[in-house]
């Protein structure tokens, strides 16, 4: 195992050594860039706010009870103060009852340096909560309504959220990593290690340290430095961190990250030729999304979907891991060079993983005739349906079985 | 020391390419790896050096494991993509014995750089390098698949000397190629592909080739009954024969003419079995 760490490294030295250098580039750059955000939002709070139209506001809205706040003629200093209390705490929104002004100063903080505090703390309530209903962001922005000389205009700066990295960066390394499983097997280095070492779990798993678990690892110590070491560049009064969802923001990061490189080690492991690993990978995450989503629609369970949505990601990714990590390792074991040329790797194989094509194909597209809230309008999309689902049957059966389904009908 | 194949087959997308093929390579030869286009001569060596698994059967390599065999596919491989040193880093691992030393020593003296792409290198050059690093292995069983394909005579002639330099030192060497007369000069022992089987070419001592003017129409039954016709140019005939028929056979020289008797090679072989 230190052999292959050591050959692999020597293999892909330059390439490694440059990932890592831009982890620790875009590290350190995005620590200077919070800092450079955070002064910026502090001159823009410092000079778009003031202790006496605060309190102006407060006044306003303790006399004005029932003001409609959405109205045109609502005083602009005031609407300003609005803004940026419902920035920073997401106001309890009860659907039955409009939003008052009475609301608003019930919820305001008291006094000026209250909503000061508030607004430059870097750990802000609407950076913590942000992170499930927002995956593909990776910062929260902060504005303020403000009057200048051509008339009324937002400041504004974003700031970079509490969690490791957003979904967008997740996705850049499941991608990055899949690619370079392809490169190692373009470049014959998979079918080299096999041939010196009998088997590719260990060089997979290598793979797996050098493109995913370091760079995971890099980025959380990254980002544990960034967050002890904020004091230093922001004033301490306005730095509380929130340990416990970091580690909640933390942990959801990095079960997603892991999860899709562990889907894209079992679509390797299966998979032979790189182009039907990528078109797997493409075609088969969003079918199995998207018949998931038709099963629950077509159920009307939506307590199942809330069941769904409340498991934590830490608890997806372990119930993938358990699933598809001994299958991933019986297909390695069985890992042949010719294999490479095959659509699934595996003789044994094909037959299951085509029905499995078919059953998705009667989940995503047969399913949407029957689904209650599906509105198929016009001829098109019957069209398209049909199209897909006699169409994506014959393209899989010549792909994965090498049967031509036009020859069998013709027979 | 022996490399043992014993009843090894394979298929590939359900066509079976070898089938219970054994045959031994014991140190000290040149095998002469031959068969026609796709007859598995590259399956076998990458079951050999176990990029590919066998079906059935198994593959004895002796005491030194798999760092008794080298392997290099000429046409696609990770070590094109690096320098020479890097390559030396690389096989070091796998290859306890392998000395860095006589590596750069021949690419030296082949003015080839070490610290060149050998992406860069042109196709004998390259041939050249694969050469390099698996005698520097010291693994005991080489495996060249097509090494002399288009290479100039002087890097031939180099890449034959080196080869038989390393037979002498007590290794082997197994040379899959078309390239049949090369295989005159160099191979001990001659294994042929022929369907799904392996078979090894003796050399049977009585068979000679001879060329012929046959004045007839037709050959007589005769001669085609113990001979095999390799090659016909108007009333010139060249075929194999068991060198004890020739007083038999020949004694009309009316009808048979200039009998002269040639060398049997590689080529000739490849013919009689394959063809």
């Amino acid at each position: 195992m230190k052999n292959l760490m050591k050959v692999y490294f020597k293999l892909r030295k330059s390439w490694l050594i440059g990932l890592y250098a831009l982890i620790i580039v875009a590290g350190l750059t995005s620590m200077a860039n919070d800092s450079v955000q955070w002064h910026r939002w502090e001159k823009i709070v410092v000079q778009s706010t003031n202790k006496a139209a605060y309190q102006k506001t407060r006044t306003y809205l303790k006399t004005h009870p029932k003001a409609d706040v959405y109205a045109q003629d609502f005083p602009n200093d005031y609407q300003r103060y609005l803004e940026t209390i419902r920035m920073i705490k997401p106001l309890p929104i009860n659907n039955n009852e409009p939003i008052s002004a009475k609301m608003i100063y019930k919820f305001a903080p008291l006094t000026y340096d209250a909503l000061k505090t508030d607004l430059l703390s870097y750990y802000s309530e609407d950076q913590r909560n942000s992170w499930r209903d927002d995956i593909f962001s990776t910062a929260v922005l902060r504005y303020i309504p403000s009057v200048g000389e051509n008339g009324q205009y937002t400041e504004q700066v974003t700031i970079n959220k509490i969690g490791l990295m957003g979904l967008n960066i997740c996705l850049a390394f499941a991608a990055l990593y899949g690619i370079l499983l392809i490169v190692d097997q373009l470049t014959k280095v998979t079918a080299f290690i096999k041939g010196r070492t009998g088997e590719v779990n260990r060089l997979n798993f290598v793979q797996f340290i050098y493109w995913a678990g370091i760079p995971l690892a890099m980025i959380t110590v990254l980002s544990v430095i960034t967050h002890l070491t904020r004091t230093l560049f922001i004033p301490s009064q306005y730095i509380t961190i929130p340990w416990k969802d970091l580690l909640v923001q933390g942990g959801n990061s990095l079960s997603i990250s892991l999860g899709m490189v562990l889907l894209i080690s079992f679509v390797n492991a299966l998979v032979g030729k790189p182009i039907y690993k990528l078109l797997t990978l493409f075609l088969g995450v969003p079918a199995c999304l998207l018949a998931g989503s038709n099963i629950v629609s077509l159920l009307k369970l939506p307590t199942l979907n809330t069941f769904l949505k409340s498991i934590p990601y830490p608890v997806y990714f372990l119930i993938l891991l358990v699933i598809l990590l001994p299958i991933i390792m019986i297909l390695h074991t069985h890992y042949s060079l010719e294999q490479d040329t095959f659509y699934i790797k595996l003789d044994k194989l094909r037959l299951p993983f085509y029905s499995g094509i078919l059953v998705l194909v009667i989940l995503d597209f047969v399913l949407t005739f029957f689904l209650p809230n599906r509105f198929i309008s016009t001829p098109l999309d019957i069209d398209l349906l049909i199209g897909l689902i006699v169409g994506i049957p014959i393209i899989f059966a010549k792909l994965v079985l090498n049967k031509d389904v036009r020859r069998l009908v013709i027979k | 020391m022996t490399l043992q194949v014993k009843d090894v087959s394979k298929a590939i997308a359900g066509k079976t390419i070898l089938e219970a093929v054994s045959f031994e390579m014991t140190a000290g030869s040149v095998i002469g790896l031959v068969g026609r286009n796709g007859a598995g001569k590259t399956t076998l060596m990458r079951l050999i050096a176990g990029e590919m698994s066998a079906d059935n059967g198994e593959i004895l390599l002796g005491d030194k494991g798999r760092s008794s065999v080298f392997y290099v596919d000429t046409l696609s491989n990770w070590m094109s993509a690096y320098h020479a040193t890097t390559v030396i880093d690389v096989l070091t691992m796998f290859y306890p014995e392998f000395d860095q030393d006589q590596f750069m020593m021949i690419l030296s003296s082949q003015n080839l750089p070490a610290d060149k792409t050998i992406s860069t290198f042109s196709k004998g050059q390259k041939a050249l390098v694969y050469l390099a690093a698996g005698i520097a292995s010291q693994a005991t069983y080489l495996l060249f698949d097509e090494p002399l394909d288009g290479l100039d005579i002087f890097v031939k002639d180099y890449f034959k000397k080196m080869l038989l330099e390393l037979v002498d030192t007590g290794r082997s060497a197994m040379i899959a190629t078309h390239n049949l007369a090369e295989l005159d000069s160099l191979a001990d022992r001659l294994l042929l592909i022929k369907g799904t089987q392996i078979t090894e070419q003796v050399c049977e001592s009585d068979i000679v080739k001879i060329q012929f003017v046959y004045e007839g129409d037709t050959l007589a039954s005769n001669l085609l009954d113990v001979a095999t016709i390799l090659e016909k140019r108007g009333r010139v005939y060249v075929a194999l024969i068991s060198e004890s028929l020739i007083p038999a056979i020949f004694t009309d020289t009316t009808t048979y003419r200039f009998v002269e008797i040639l060398q049997v090679t590689t080529e000739d072989i490849f013919r009689k079995v394959l063809g």
